[in-house]
């Protein structure tokens, strides 16, 4: 079943201008996100597929849609294993 | 009005109402001197209770937790718990001397976690400086330099408090005010605890350089800079949430600057020059 990506309920973050900052504390740990990272957290709220976020990315950037999904795919691998990012079924 | 016993007192810290319980009256009359410019007038929200526990255990390593809405926490000179869900918080202490550090110590973190979900401000742990008619907010890691600004103040300025001050986001003109909270590392000679109040101009992050330098911060980079100071306002994802948003506006409405700086009285000349320069091209001082 196709799954979209959500922020964790036990993280807060506010993205200011193009960075996000993230803060997890039950990890005690506070991250900042690049600006192209920053907008796939954006667009992970949980309305959106991978292959949805990647193709906005595609739009707003100047990138192959494999090579948009493939890095979406990574960093929302990295953020999940992190405990940050949550997947509900679509 | 709920009736209150001669061994309590009645404080208002950044407009947060607090009945703190002591001991017996000599614990009250050694207390209340210190706390007299901070008197509440209504009802408060918080009960605070202060306890004689000389058993307290001297060897204890500083920790902290939390399970639901209360947090414990303990040092070697005092230890207790908060309930933020009850407005009730009880700190024990080894002794009337320590007595300051445990009540302090409470308020400071129920203001911490309260001020920026219930009064649109922020608990910093900064020195506040009016210089000029300016509210300067002194803030940096330890080490960066708050206590060394605030001595090189003297004469030049009014410090509030070399520890921690609040920021007021509620109207449209931030407000710096001072608190009655005394750090472990604050020297005698610059202790405050009057309580003062007057509009915020700008932020200053510190950090020693052989020279003088400001430099305007992104509401990002000044984001993380506060958060390495005050990593107690977001141990909790609910505060964490109510802390960034107040950041946020803090950032819209304060000039946020890197301040590199050593340490000699021509800090002042330099920060009339630069801060008026500033001022007009910062796109947030508004």
């Amino acid at each position: 079943m196709l799954q979209r990506p959500i922020h964790t309920s036990n993280v807060a973050s506010r993205v200011y201008g193009a960075d996000a900052v993230i803060i997890s504390p039950d990890e005690g740990m506070v991250r900042m996100l690049n600006p192209t990272a920053t907008r796939i957290w954006q667009l992970a709220d949980g309305s959106r597929s991978v292959e949805e976020i990647a193709a906005a990315l595609t739009e707003e950037y100047e990138v192959e849609r494999d090579q948009a999904q493939q890095a979406v795919a990574i960093l929302l691998g990295e953020l999940t294993e992190k405990g940050l990012i949550a997947w509900i079924d679509a | 009005m709920l009736p209150l016993s001669p061994s309590s007192l009645l404080l208002s810290v950044g407009s947060i109402g607090f009945q703190v319980q002591l001991p017996d009256e000599g614990w009250r009359a050694a207390l209340a001197p210190l706390y007299r410019e901070f008197p509440l007038h209504g009802d408060p929200e918080w009960r605070v209770t202060v306890q004689d526990a000389p058993d307290l255990d001297p060897a204890a390593a500083r920790w902290i937790g939390h399970e639901g809405s209360i947090t414990r926490f303990r040092t070697a000179q005092y230890a207790g718990w908060i309930d933020l869900a009850r407005g009730q918080a009880l700190t024990q202490c080894r002794e009337l001397a320590s007595a300051p550090a445990a009540l302090e110590s409470a308020l400071a973190y129920i203001c911490m976690q309260s001020l920026p979900r219930t009064r649109q401000s922020l608990l910093l742990h900064a020195a506040g400086i009016r210089w000029r008619g300016l509210g300067l907010v002194v803030s940096g890691p330890a080490g960066a330099g708050k206590t060394t600004v605030a001595r090189l103040a003297q004469g030049h300025g009014e410090l509030f408090n070399d520890e921690m001050v609040m920021v007021d986001l509620a109207g449209p003109q931030p407000q710096l005010l001072s608190t009655p909270f005394v750090g472990p590392t604050t020297p005698p000679e610059l202790a405050r605890r009057s309580n003062r109040r007057t509009p915020a101009s700008a932020l200053l992050l510190l950090a020693h350089a052989p020279t003088f330098e400001l430099l305007p911060l992104s509401p990002a980079e000044a984001t993380l800079e506060l958060l390495r100071t005050n990593l107690a306002a977001v141990e909790r994802t609910a505060s964490a949430a109510a802390w960034l948003a107040a950041v946020e506006r803090l950032a819209q409405v304060l000039p946020i600057y890197r301040l590199r700086f050593r340490p000699t009285v021509e800090l002042w000349e330099f920060l009339a020059g630069a801060l008026n320069l500033l001022a007009v091209e910062a796109p947030c001082a508004s």
